[in-house]
């Protein structure tokens, strides 16, 4: 008689595909019914909620510490047999609450316990950074784990997995759950008894390359009763494999996860695929990438191809092509037919013009490491795709890795949609609601801060050209800053405003950076090439005389937290010296100042040369651009304010249709390869 | 990327190591198209057949369950360099012929999407039909097993001699039918009699069930020859325009390696109605009466019918469209030709330059261009024809069919492909860069269209039918009792005090005014002698004398009435006069009619809708057509409208009876009594045309309403008086 662990069972039973998006009237139908869902009352139900909460803090807070482990016991035990109702639900928050002022310290606050409701029933909790989601999300975690099916809590590193996982741990134990993360460097057997734990805190990237890896390993075996006959058929597997298939499972299911940085994980990031591959070296390929990016030197830009910097695409024409088969005539192999010989050039022609040091990549090491173009941070692990990645070595003439095989993939979007129950927690998700509710069916409740926040935000400043704006931007800095000229070093300026500055390409933080130095500004650049000092850079940013040049989202999640008499200052004031695609990043940049209760100021200077309004609104900004040919002055308006608007409303446009046809086509394709079993 | 082809797919792991192969009852046939192989692959199993190119048969070809999917695609990157298939080709090429079940791959095939791609067939299938409401297949019985038997006999048909028996056949039946061809056309008015229809539609099941069987003898005859395939595995009911008529499926044909069996099991239903049309001929000229006459008639009308209009035309769907096709050697014409046509709008319209060129060669491309056009139009035309055609001739209790069946065809020709052109336009994926423009264009050329159509005024004109009339016309009928004795013969032009129009004699008349002439002088005899004798008894005399004059006076106007003379100066028209000498015309009894042909007038009836705008806004002068001969025109000017109130048409020939456009109630057996009021409208011709109307003609006067209106206007004033016709809203 055989015993399979139930955490087996549920692995086995785990969807392994997710379901296609509706199509035609029932997408319309489907987001129609996101739009209405929206207008319910949700986070005043919450917050009312968290009053009952709060109520029951004088019938805890009396309680032993005995006590408290009895009622959990008992809770536990409701939860476990899913008995549970609402006011058990309430309970259980209380009794969490009070366990967290026990052991942590921290009690959370009302607008906390109303996060904690909205992770609870499965919705996109937006918090502003600051609020302490990591404690909000112990109460609902708790409860999942006491419902005993596990609960994976996704954190953005490993770092954090690991930090949340020991502080919140306290709580979690004296609850009665065991508690574990996940990372990198663990083996399958410590990875095992991680998800094995109760609470699991862990990567986007562990937690999907561990599903992956599963589902290699269960190879032909499709579902549970396949795998269940293998395990009868056993003796034959074992000689083969030495260790019964099941038995090498990691996970055990996809039952809840909540998401921190949600927007981050299931938005930015949502189509970008998780690969798990092996190398598959092709000497032949690599000489042909170096070849072509000397090919790629000997055509000319405007007779031999066409750059599209709009699509990002480049385009050969037919001398070029003519060209190309005259130039590669003696070549090898791969340069003999017409097709692979554009392909390649092409791949080169891009990697040439569209794809720049210091913007779209660093190197580091002699490797080419990607820059996120939302996020400005760099992407070790990730490589671009279709020989791209390899034709940007080639040009920077670094040693080209080899295209690797790839054994199984899938994208973020896909993967967490094939939980039973998801929710998460932002700082900014209403921007993107259309979005989760759409791909993942997750409503967004706004949860308001503890604290009124009192950021003053103020209208952009547009100006015409380029050297208009840094100029304008360093202007500002002195001028918000009450900084005099020529105040070096430092210690001048105690009195001064902290300034942080985002910028949106490493290039523009370096240039800046020369500009503040020619004008005698101390300051500090944080970007994707000094990633080491990040989290520190970014925690001193509050001090007073601070002048920090950052990338967008180096060091988020990190607090600013304002050094002594900043307050009175009027705390510390962000500039973004260009808008981004999309309002949320704007958002995250601007949130950095004014947390929790602290005064702060945010501002956008923006040029009408930025490379993004002009892609998305290319008429208007060609319009503008004639109307303003002779003036370097600020030609704010409302309306030229609002063309950076519609160009931001656009490009998030494109990008959530762009997100939902990958998975659109990716479904098809689903289909299409049927025959192969599930992926 | 800017590749349009790339080499490289990013879920090629999940095919790389595979081996399938095809399943093993795959039948392969190789075919050329234009000058291009072709491989078709049969799936025996149900019927399904793939075209797949040479170059993709070339990968599929070297799977034998041995090597894997990249070991092949390898081989044939060497082999075909770049023609070889890219590996998004060949994931696609191995989904596809997983989809027609022939493909067998090592691997459980994931049976959810199986299934889910299985309802999402029957449920385009089943929509399919829903939405060819007109043409509804229901697949009853296998007919192989009787045609395996029979074969043997009817088969022996399809060779050269019976091609020369079939042209000598059909040749016969030609020179009977232009012998013949006035009496042809003549009786066609009554193929659609109530009374025929039973006749006709059994004769149109007799035709299709020759046809089906000629199909199906065809296809096994050629499949014996090609030694396989011509299975005729389906048979069954089809109910085209919800009449029930037999089908088969003869669609194995499309196996047989030599195009011209093809196209002759194609053509074969078509031949067979064409020699049944040209029996039929040959025994309708040589019979005169009687059923076998009637029954010949119909079978020449539906075989004649069906095949100009459907089964012989290529423009729709039906047989001669596949022979077509596979002639010309572009499979599945219809479809890529209006592929083509928006690729075309695509390419030059929109801008869009990687939309896909459906066509493979130059030549190909006329075609298109040139089937595209025509079958739509043709398409629309035969369509409109057939719902007009319902909507004259279908009983009241039927006609709700018409708007019913026009509502379908309307969603499924109109609604349908304009709701998914714009989910295209919306959400098109190809064309995400060129939207804007495409929208705008659209919308521009829709625009422009709505503009024409909508909102300049072009002339609008409204027909009447009318009959033509003298403004003068007398009857002439016998005055007295008499026996004619001479006339003048019809046609002659008369006036009055000319020669009388008929003399006749009355000998008895004569007679009695002798005898009161010779009573009279009697009478006066006696006057005298009384004058003499007694004063008193003169008096009493002179009475009678008076009496006796009267009579002799009235006895000598009859006489005088009986030569007629003309009452006025015009025609005299009397057919019958020739046999009217020596007769008997006893008073009161009309002769014929002297009316004066050169001053008509047109008498045009209106039903009672249109008539208010005819009052209204109609122009004075006219156009006036004789029908039967459109050539004619001459103009005339509106002399005064007679409001409703009528019911008697002024001639049976305006009934909806025999043809007119007035409905006129069923139960009057002169067919002269309208269902509702209508409207006379009396035009007098210009007197300048050079061309005479004749009394009798039955006329088309063309209206020109004043101002002018949209066309939109116009047609739908014309739609809603179709329907008010029927149902006398």
């Amino acid at each position: 008689m055989e015993i399979i662990p139930s955490a087996t069972w549920q692995m086995l039973e785990q969807r392994m595909s997710d379901k296609p998006l509706p199509r035609g009237l029932d997408a319309a139908w489907d987001a129609a019914v996101g739009l209405i869902g929206q207008l319910l009352p949700r986070r005043e139900t919450f917050l009312r909620r968290a009053e009952r909460v709060l109520s029951l803090e004088k019938h805890f807070s009396e309680m032993t510490d005995a006590k408290l482990h009895k009622v959990a016991d008992e809770l536990r035990e409701i939860f476990r047999r899913h008995r549970d109702n609402h006011s058990d639900l309430e309970q259980a928050f209380a009794l969490v609450r009070e366990i967290a002022g026990r052991q942590i310290g921290e009690r959370p606050f009302p607008v906390q316990i109303a996060g904690a409701f909205a992770l609870e029933s499965g919705c996109i909790a937006e918090m502003a950074t600051g609020e302490g989601k990591t404690l909000t999300a112990t109460m609902p975690a708790t409860v999942a784990g006491w419902r005993g099916q596990g609960c994976h809590i996704i954190t953005v590193n490993d770092y954090l997995a690991k930090r949340d996982a020991e502080w919140m741990g306290r709580i979690y134990r004296f609850c009665g759950l065991s508690v574990a993360h996940i990372e990198q460097a663990m083996s399958a057997a410590e990875r095992r008894a991680a998800y094995l734990a109760d609470i699991t805190y862990c990567t986007n990237k562990e937690v999907t390359a561990d599903f992956l890896r599963d589902r290699l390993v269960l190879g032909r075996l499709r579902g549970l009763s396949s795998a269940l006959l293998a395990k009868i058929s056993e003796p034959h597997e074992r000689v083969r494999q030495g260790r019964p298939v099941i038995d090498r499972l990691v996970q055990r299911g996809l039952n809840f996860a909540i998401v921190d940085e949600a927007d981050s994980i299931l938005v930015d990031e949502a189509i970008t695929p998780l690969i798990i591959s092996g190398p598959a070296p092709n000497p032949e390929q690599v000489e042909a990438f170096r070849q072509a990016a000397d090919v790629a030197t000997y055509l000319n830009p405007e007779t031999d191809y066409r750059v599209n910097p709009r699509y990002r695409e480049v385009e050969l024409t037919n001398t070029g092509r003519a060209r190309l088969a005259e130039v590669t005539s003696t070549l090898g192999n791969i340069w003999q037919g017409a097709r692979r010989r554009e392909e390649i050039t092409t791949k080169a022609l891009i990697a040439k013009e569209l794809y720049s040091l210091d913007k779209q990549y660093v190197i580091d090491d002699g490797k080419v490491v990607i820059v996120d173009d939302f996020t400005g941070r760099l992407m070790w692990d990730r490589s671009w795709r279709d020989g791209l990645h390899q034709a940007v070595e080639a040009k920077e003439k670094l040693e080209v890795t080899p295209p690797k095989d790839t054994y199984a993939r899938i994208s973020f979007q896909r993967f967490f949609r094939l939980y039973r129950k998801l929710s998460g927690m932002t700082g900014t998700a209403k921007e993107a609601t259309a979005e989760f509710w759409q791909i993942y069916h997750l409503p967004v409740v706004v949860i308001p801060t503890n604290r009124p926040c009192i950021r003053k935000n103020l209208p952009d400043i547009v100006l015409p050209t380029e050297s208009a704006k840094w100029k304008r931007i360093v202007s500002e800095i002195r001028r918000a800053g009450q900084r005099p000229v020529g105040s070096y070093p430092p210690s001048a300026g105690e009195t001064a405003r902290p300034i942080l500055v985002g910028t949106r390409s490493v290039r523009a933080s370096e240039y800046l950076s020369q500009l503040l130095k020619a004008e005698n500004l101390y300051h500090q650049v944080l970007n994707a090439v000094h990633h080491r000092e990040e989290a520190q850079i970014v925690a001193g940013a509050g001090q007073p005389g601070r002048i920090t040049v950052a990338t967008n989202m180096a060091g988020r999640g990190t607090d600013i937290k304002l050094g002594r008499g900043v307050a009175q200052l009027g705390g510390l004031h962000v500039i973004a010296s260009e808008r981004n695609e999309s309002a949320r990043i704007d958002r995250q940049l601007f949130g950095r100042c004014a947390r929790q209760g602290d005064p702060g100021s945010a501002q956008a200077i923006v040029c009408l040369e930025d490379e993004f309004v002009s892609r998305y609104t290319r008429n208007l900004v060609a319009y503008l651009k004639k109307r303003y040919t002779h003036t370097t002055d600020d030609i704010s308006s409302p309306f030229t304010r609002g063309v950076f608007r519609l160009a931001q409303l656009r490009a998030e446009k494109l990008a959530l249709r762009q997100r939902k046809s990958v998975m659109r086509t990716d479904h098809w394709l689903e289909e299409q390869l049927s025959f192969t079993g599930r992926e | 990327m800017a590749v349009e082809r790339p080499t490289f797919h990013e879920a090629w792991y999940r095919v790389a190591d595979l081996r399938p192969r095809l399943s093993s009852g795959v039948q392969v046939y190789r075919q050329h198209f234009r000058g291009q192989m072709w491989y078709v692959l049969e799936n025996p199993s149900n019927n399904q057949y793939s075209r797949i190119s040479d170059e993709a048969y070339r990968f599929i070809g070297m799977l034998d369950g041995r090597r894997t999917v990249s070991q092949v695609w390898r081989i044939c990157n060497e082999q075909l360099a770049d023609r070889a298939p890219t590996q998004g080709e060949v994931i696609q090429l191995l989904g596809q012929l997983h989809g027609v079940n022939l493909l067998h791959a090592d691997l459980p095939p994931d049976s959810e999407s199986l299934f889910n791609r299985y309802r999402r067939r029957v449920g385009r299938q089943v929509r399919g039909q829903l939405m060819n409401l007109l043409f509804i297949r229901i697949p009853l019985l296998d007919p192989d097993h009787f045609l395996e038997h029979w074969v043997s006999i009817f088969g022996r048909l399809f060779n050269w001699l019976g091609l020369i028996l079939w042209s000598v056949l059909v040749a016969a039946g030609l020179y009977f039918v232009v012998g013949n061809i006035r009496e042809l056309v003549h009786q066609s008015s009554d193929v659609l009699a109530p009374d025929n229809l039973i006749l006709l539609y059994l004769s149109f099941v007799l035709i299709k069930i020759f046809h089906e069987f000629s199909h199906a003898f065809a296809c096994k005859k050629f499949g014996q020859l090609n030694r396989g395939g011509g299975q005729v595995h389906n048979m069954g009911v089809m109910f085209l325009v919800f009449f029930p008529l037999p089908y088969m499926d003869a669609s194995s044909a499309w196996a047989f390696r030599s195009k011209w069996h093809r196209a002759i099991v194609g053509m074969s239903g078509v031949m067979a109605e064409l020699s049944a049309a040209a029996i039929a001929a040959i025994i309708w000229a040589n019979t005169s009466t009687g059923t076998p006459h009637i029954i010949a008639y119909n079978v020449i009308f539906v075989a004649s019918v069906s095949t100009l209009l459907f089964n012989g035309n290529p423009l729709l769907r039906f047989d001669a469209y596949y022979v077509l096709s596979d002639l010309l050697e572009i499979p599945n014409l219809g479809q890529r030709s209006r592929n083509y046509l928006y690729y075309l709008v695509k390419r030059y319209c929109w801008g869009l330059r990687r939309a896909q060129n459906p066509a493979y060669t130059g030549g190909e491309r006329l075609w298109f261009v040139f089937y595209g056009i025509a079958s739509i139009a043709y398409r629309v035309f035969i369509c409109v024809r057939i719902l007009l055609f319902l909507n004259n001739r279908l009983p009241e209790e039927l006609f709700i069919l018409v708007p019913l069946l026009a509502f379908s065809a309307i969603v499924a020709w109109v609604f349908v492909p304009i709701g998914r052109f714009l989910q295209f336009l919306a959400t098109g994926a190809e064309l995400a860069r060129k939207r804007v423009r495409a929208v705008a264009s659209t919308f521009g050329s829709f625009c422009l269209i709505i503009a024409c159509v909508g909102l300049i005024p072009a002339p609008y004109h409204w027909r009447v039918e009318g009959v033509v009339e003298p403004v003068d016309l007398v009857i002439v009928h016998a005055e007295s009792d008499g026996f004619v004795v001479d006339y003048l013969p019809s046609e002659t032009k008369v006036s009055p005090g000319g020669p009388p129009l008929v003399k006749a004699v009355n000998p008895e008349l004569e007679a009695e005014r002798k005898s009161s002439v010779a009573e009279r002088r009697g009478l006066e005899v006696k006057r005298r002698i009384a004058e003499m004798q007694e004063i008193a008894a003169a008096q009493i005399l002179d009475e009678q004398i008076e009496a006796l004059d009267e009579k002799i006076a009235r006895i000598e106007f009859e006489l005088a009435s009986l030569n007629l003379d003309p009452p006025l100066s015009g025609t005299w028209v009397a057919p019958d006069i020739e046999h009217a000498k020596g007769t008997y015309l006893p008073r009161g009894q009309s002769i014929g009619f002297v009316a004066s042909l050169d001053d008509v007038i047109v008498r045009a009836t209106a039903v009672q809708k249109v008539a208010a705008m005819l009052v209204e806004q109609a122009a004075k002068g006219v156009e006036i057509c004789v029908k039967g001969r459109p050539k004619l025109k001459l103009t005339g000017q509106i002399e005064k409208i007679f409001p409703a109130g009528q019911e008697l048409l002024p001639s049976e020939a305006l009934g909806y009876a025999v043809g007119g456009s007035i409905p006129t109630l069923s139960q009057d057996s002169r067919g002269t009594r309208a269902a509702e009021m209508f409207f006379e409208v009396r035009i007098r011709p210009n007197a300048d045309s050079s061309v005479r109307l004749l009394t009798g003609q039955r006329v088309v006067a063309r209206i020109r309403m004043l101002p002018n209106k949209p066309l939109a206007v116009q047609w739908w004033r014309s739609a809603r008086q179709l329907f008010q016709r029927r149902f006398h809203i």
